[in-house]
C-alpha cells in the first residue's frame, strides 16, 4: 500500500475542525493545570496499552485505517514508533515552551518531518515516561503566564506556551487514540 | 466505527466533560452567594452567569479565535 510522505498534513476539513473547532474550544475550556493533568492521565494510559502488547510485537508495523488528526504516512507505525514520535515531539514542544515563556524567539525551524520516529527501538516507552516525569518538574517551575511569543505549529496557526502546553495533551490523546489501532490491528492479525 | 469518527466523538466528548465541569464550578459559587445573602437559587441565572464567563473567557487572556 501507497502511504504518503512525511509532513504531508492532514485533509483540509480536519484542518478546519481543528482551528476553528478544538483549538478555540480548548483555549476556553482549559486552564494550565487542566490541560497538564490530563496529558499526565494519558501517558498512565498509553502506559498500560503499550505493556499489554507483547514484547515481540512492540516493534511489529502495521497499517491502520485513517485516525482524526494523523497524517497518512504515519499510519504504519508500531506502538513503540508511536512512543518513541511522542518523546522526540514532546521534548521539542517542551524546548519551544521554555524559549517562548521567556519572550525569547525559538529559532529552530518546527517541521512534522522532524519529529517523525527513526529508531523503533525497544522499550521506548520506558524514555516516553521519563520524559513525562521531567516534563512534569519543568511544567511544575514555569511560570504560567501567557507569552506574547508564538511559535507556529507546521499545520495549524501560532500557539503561545499555554497553547503549545495544552497541545502537548490533545497531541498524546490523538496519538493514544492510534496506539489503541495499531493494538487492534495486532489483535487482529495474530 | 472508524477511528476518525471514535476520535473526534471523544474528542467532543472532553470538551463536554469541561463545559460541564465550568457550569458546576460557576453554579457552585453563585449557589454559595446566594446562600450568603439569603436569596433563592435560580438556575435560569446560574445560566446567565456560565454565559457571561464563558464570554470573558472568549476574549481574556487573549482572543480565542485569533490565528
Amino acid at each position: 500500500m501507497e502511504l504518503g510522505k512525511p509532513g504531508e498534513g492532514l485533509p483540509s476539513w480536519e484542518l478546519k475542525l481543528v482551528k476553528w473547532g478544538l483549538i478555540p474550544l480548548v483555549r476556553i475550556f482549559f486552564t494550565w493545570g487542566i490541560g497538564h493533568r490530563l496529558f499526565q492521565c494519558e501517558v498512565k494510559r498509553i502506559g498500560k496499552l503499550i505493556r499489554s502488547v507483547p514484547v515481540n510485537e512492540q516493534q511489529k508495523q502495521v497499517i491502520i485505517d485513517k485516525t482524526f488528526a494523523i497524517e497518512d504516512h504515519t499510519r504504519q507505525f508500531s506502538v513503540n514508533m508511536v512512543a518513541e514520535h511522542l518523546t522526540i515531539t514532546g521534548r521539542a514542544v517542551m524546548g519551544i515552551i521554555a524559549t517562548i515563556s521567556q519572550e525569547k524567539p525559538f529559532e529552530r525551524p518546527v517541521t512534522i518531518e522532524g519529529v517523525k520516529p527513526f529508531e523503533n527501538k525497544a522499550e521506548q516507552i520506558r524514555e516516553f515516561e521519563a520524559f513525562a516525569a521531567e516534563y512534569a518538574v519543568f511544567f511544575k517551575a514555569l511560570s504560567k503566564r501567557y507569552s506574547k511569543t508564538t511559535v507556529r505549529h507546521p499545520w495549524f496557526i501560532p500557539f503561545n506556551n499555554f497553547d503549545w502546553a495544552a497541545f502537548m495533551f490533545m497531541h498524546t490523546f490523538i496519538h493514544r487514540r492510534q496506539i489503541e489501532a495499531i493494538i487492534r490491528k495486532l489483535e487482529e492479525n495474530r | 466505527m472508524s477511528n476518525t469518527i471514535g476520535t473526534i466523538i471523544r474528542a467532543f466528548g472532553i470538551m463536554a466533560w469541561l463545559i460541564a465541569g465550568w457550569f458546576c464550578a460557576v453554579a457552585a459559587l453563585y449557589a454559595a452567594v446566594v446562600w450568603i445573602v439569603g436569596l433563592p437559587f435560580s438556575l435560569g441565572h446560574a445560566g446567565i452567569l456560565f454565559s457571561i464567563v464563558l464570554l470573558l473567557r472568549m476574549v481574556y487572556p487573549r482572543n480565542v479565535f485569533k490565528g
